[in-house]
């Protein structure tokens, strides 16, 4: 239970710019996943917010209802956006 | 804080006590992020009503520069994070220089903030011009104030830091400021996808 | 600290002060809010006639329940002043100047609570002579003093919050979570900026947003910190009474 290291954190720093260019990349070559592009675009925003809210914030060493509370609502953005997203532009 | 105590973190005792507002922090920061969801559920609520147009006007959007954005926050996030840990083991000049490193890349995002937003109104785009734009400017502009009032804490604290013991009652501060600094990361990280990507381009 | 003062006396109308908030709120939701029609508030996109039709129906509620609200909006004043006493022993050697805020700030809100229900109060006085617009005009009047002027709120809820996270005890007065809270309440009032532009939304009078997470974001502000300086009270007569014990 130790706080986050320089290293861990350039880790995920390292892990949030390669997500960051993967979903840019997607997102402007959209024929690649197709109509599914906004599904994996928001799941990584999801990965690299718990990231930022896991190492960066290091809630991984708060108490647990605080890093509860937070993953909830990174989860519950990224799924809200995508049902709302499904629910409207129709996947299938 | 006493958590960390019992399980026997070998730092909590030096930062323990100074470190206790930090968690208080973490209410302003739930609330705050909790209206951004609403906000974002609004505008998602709005966008599937108006799908055409969202979409349309969310292709006028520069994905470019926002990219560029999470990059610079991302960054910028992590300078902060090697400035609390400095400040834990009480380097008073690693904190500064961290502190001015986060500081300096998180300017760019206001650089690229003002291109921009004057692109987007010499093109004659404003906050009433449609609902995406609406929704555009007020989720870009209250995220922007949030990032305004970040960047005045971080000079505060690289100001204070040169003056205090970075370890001593400051290091709550330095904590609390890295914690708000993330806040405006991690909003961006949703805002940007939502906002530039859901659409086709 | 004057030793001559019995701890009764110093601490003598602090918690009938105090109570004066949960009174307020009650006695201003029940009037201004349930008779004068405002939760919800009538919509910023309904037409003079619809306004008008409005007070030709209620008048008598809406004169009742301004009258109830300019009585009791005043109670604010008190319920502030029982905060500002507690602060001051937060760190009672710092000057006062984050407390003085808080004082005037609170105090103030009172300005916005009772004007803003006398352009209701206008609106259902004679009804039936005035024209839909000027109908319209004045409960539009109401809304935007009382959502705009939120700023004065603002300084005291900052206040409290700084205030509190400069306290040294070991289990401070207020916790740092109320604290921040406090803090945050007060800056979220910054959405009603938009409120001026918007007759439908999120952002309108009635909107979700400005409407009803902003005045539940407040009237729970109010329950937090009044619980909080209940807790306080006795916390602070034991201070007192330790210290007139050692002198």
């Amino acid at each position: 239970m130790n706080h986050v290291s320089p290293r861990q954190a350039v880790g995920v720093w390292l892990f949030l710019v390669t997500a960051t260019l993967c979903s840019g990349w997607l997102a402007e070559h959209h024929g690649f996943a197709g109509r599914w592009t906004a599904v994996a675009v928001m799941f990584v925003a999801a990965l690299k917010g718990r990231a930022v809210i896991l190492y960066f914030m290091e809630l991984k060493v708060a108490p647990r209802a605080w890093r509860i509370a937070f993953e909830v609502w990174m989860w519950l953005c990224a799924g809200l956006i995508v049902a709302l997203w499904a629910s409207s532009s129709g996947v299938a | 804080m006493t958590e960390l105590v019992l399980k026997g973190a070998p730092v909590a005792g030096a930062s323990g006590k100074a470190g206790a507002s930090a968690p208080g922090i973490l209410t302003f920061i739930i609330a705050d992020v909790a209206v951004f969801g609403v906000l974002f559920l609004a505008f998602m609520l709005e966008r599937s009503g108006q799908l055409a147009l969202f979409d349309s006007s969310s292709s006028a959007l520069d994905v470019q520069l926002g990219l560029l954005n999470t990059l610079i926050l991302m960054t910028s996030g992590l300078f902060v994070v090697l400035a609390v840990h400095a400040a834990r083991q009480g380097q008073s000049v690693a904190t500064r220089r961290w502190l001015l490193a986060s500081f300096v890349v998180g300017a760019g995002f206001g650089i690229n903030k003002a291109i921009e937003y004057s692109d987007k109104l010499t093109h004659g785009i404003t906050m009433l011009s449609n609902d995406f734009f609406m929704f555009y400017y007020v989720l870009t502009g209250v995220h922007f104030v949030h990032f305004v009032a970040g960047m005045i804490v971080l000079a505060v604290l690289w100001f204070r830091a040169g003056r205090e013991e970075v370890n001593g009652p400051l290091f709550g501060w330095i904590e609390s400021g890295g914690l708000y600094w993330h806040m405006v990361d991690l909003l961006w990280i949703v805002i940007f996808p939502m906002l530039y990507l859901l659409g086709p381009r | 600290m004057n030793p001559m003062m019995s701890n009764a006396r110093y601490f003598q109308y602090w918690r009938l002060c105090a109570a004066m908030g949960p009174v307020f709120l009650t006695a201003f939701l029940l009037c201004w809010g349930m008779l004068g029609y405002n939760i919800p508030p009538i919509p910023a996109d309904h037409t003079p006639d619809q306004m008008a039709q409005f007070f030709r129906t209620h008048y008598n509620e809406v004169r009742a329940g301004m009258a109830g609200a300019m009585l009791f909006g005043v109670l604010y004043l008190p319920w502030t002043l029982s905060i500002t006493k507690v602060m001051e022993l937060i760190n009672p050697d710092h000057n006062n100047i984050v407390s003085t805020l808080q004082m005037w700030g609170g105090g103030l809100t009172v300005v916005p609570l009772v004007t803003s229900s006398v352009f209701w109060l206008t609106g259902a006085f004679r009804p039936d002579v005035l024209e839909p617009v000027t109908l319209q005009m004045l409960y539009d009047m109401g809304w935007l003093l009382i959502d705009m002027f939120y700023a004065i709120t603002t300084i005291p809820m900052v206040a409290i919050g700084v205030a509190g996270l400069t306290d040294k005890r070991e289990k401070p007065l207020f916790p740092r979570w109320a604290c921040w809270y406090s803090i945050w309440a007060g800056l979220s009032f910054l959405f009603e900026l938009l409120m001026p532009f918007f007759k439908t939304g999120l952002f309108a009078r009635q909107g979700w947003l400005n409407f009803w997470v902003e005045f539940l974001v407040w009237f729970f502000y109010i329950l937090l910190i009044t619980y909080y300086v209940f807790k306080a009270i006795p916390r602070l007569e034991q201070e007192r009474a330790a210290k007139l014990a050692n002198a």
